[in-house]
């Protein structure tokens, strides 16, 4: 019995992890600090195409600490759910907030485009970075992520995506250092970049 | 008694200077939160409904100008309360705090009084 009862544990924590990097909407536990190691088996330096059609390379914001989110504007809830929060951590940051580079990388590439991107992230009056590019560039950068995201047909042409909905944080040497839930509290996605921001480059 | 009709002057004054710059303060500031948040991705930036995903929403996102159409209410209070709680098929905001909750309702409510075809400013 008592075997059982781990085996179960066993499997239901090995179906718990699956879900949190494989699982639609599923979210990772994120914490309320910030690591002080990076976290080697996340993130990865990458190239997409941001709204204004223009290559975007990770590496050439080095020196930034960015916020990067996986998100699609046709989004009904989780994406301006969770973008409000991350523009209300940045408000909280004070001047230092216009350091940071705010990454909304589309799942939706087939309908995201530039264009549709730049409408969106010109509907915020924090700066935003919009990115996209071809099905095989988003699914690559996804998976250095551990994000996965899935299209949802729902019977009327507005499909929906099933997505990863993590806030990741990655330092001023490009290393993801974070993940926090998509509805995590503003003040404490705010200390986390604060604590970021306040290091230095080495 | 000229004293005291000073005095109520003052008080009028006073009160009528205080009463326009809290009232213009609470809509600006809506205003401001209202782009913050980006509830313009779905309302529009006139608060028409008309944003850059509205049109790829099956349920579309509310009108602020056509305030009879409003389910829940269309009150400051009830917007704020539709803002923190989400109604229909408008998520909840939760983070936001309820008097930037009120502040972003007093903005929409300055929307619905705008008449027909004028435009706010974005």
């Amino acid at each position: 019995m008592d075997s059982m009862t781990a085996a179960s544990r066993t499997s239901l924590l090995c179906a718990m992890v699956v879900l949190v990097f494989l699982g639609g909407c599923q979210q990772p536990q994120g914490a309320a600090s910030v690591r002080e190691e990076a976290r080697p088996e996340f993130g990865d330096d990458f190239t997409l195409t941001n709204q204004d059609n223009q290559t975007f390379r990770l590496q050439d914001v080095r020196g930034r600490p960015v916020v990067l989110f996986f998100g699609y504007t046709s989004c009904p809830d989780m994406c301006p759910m969770t973008m409000s929060r991350i523009s209300g951590a940045l408000s909280r940051v004070g001047s230092q907030a216009s350091e940071v580079v705010t990454l909304f990388v589309s799942v939706d590439p087939k309908r995201d485009t530039p264009a549709v991107l730049k409408e969106y992230v010109g509907s915020f009056s924090t700066p935003l970075i919009g990115l996209t590019g071809r099905d095989e560039e988003v699914t690559r950068v996804a998976s250095a992520y551990h994000a996965a995201f899935q299209t949802v047909q729902t019977g009327t042409p507005n499909y929906l995506v099933n997505h990863t909905s993590a806030i990741f944080l990655v330092d001023r040497q490009g290393r993801l250092r974070e993940y926090f839930k998509y509805d995590e509290k503003p003040e404490t996605l705010a200390a986390a970049l604060k604590t970021v921001l306040d290091e230095k480059t080495r | 008694m000229i004293g005291r009709g000073a005095g109520l002057l003052m008080l009028v004054a006073a009160g009528t200077v205080s009463a326009a710059a809290c009232g213009d303060g609470t809509e600006e500031r809506g205003r401001r939160l209202y782009a913050q948040h980006g509830c313009a991705v779905c309302h529009g930036v006139h608060g028409r409904g008309d944003g850059p995903s509205a049109k790829r929403l099956d349920a579309p996102p509310r009108d602020f100008g056509d305030a009879a159409s409003y389910k829940q209410g269309s009150s400051v209070s009830d917007l704020a309360a539709s803002i923190r709680n989400g109604t229909g098929a408008m998520p909840a905001f939760r983070n936001i705090s309820d008097d930037d909750a009120n502040d972003i309702a007093a903005w929409i409510v300055s929307l619905q009084q705008r008449p027909e075809g004028s435009k706010a400013q974005p």
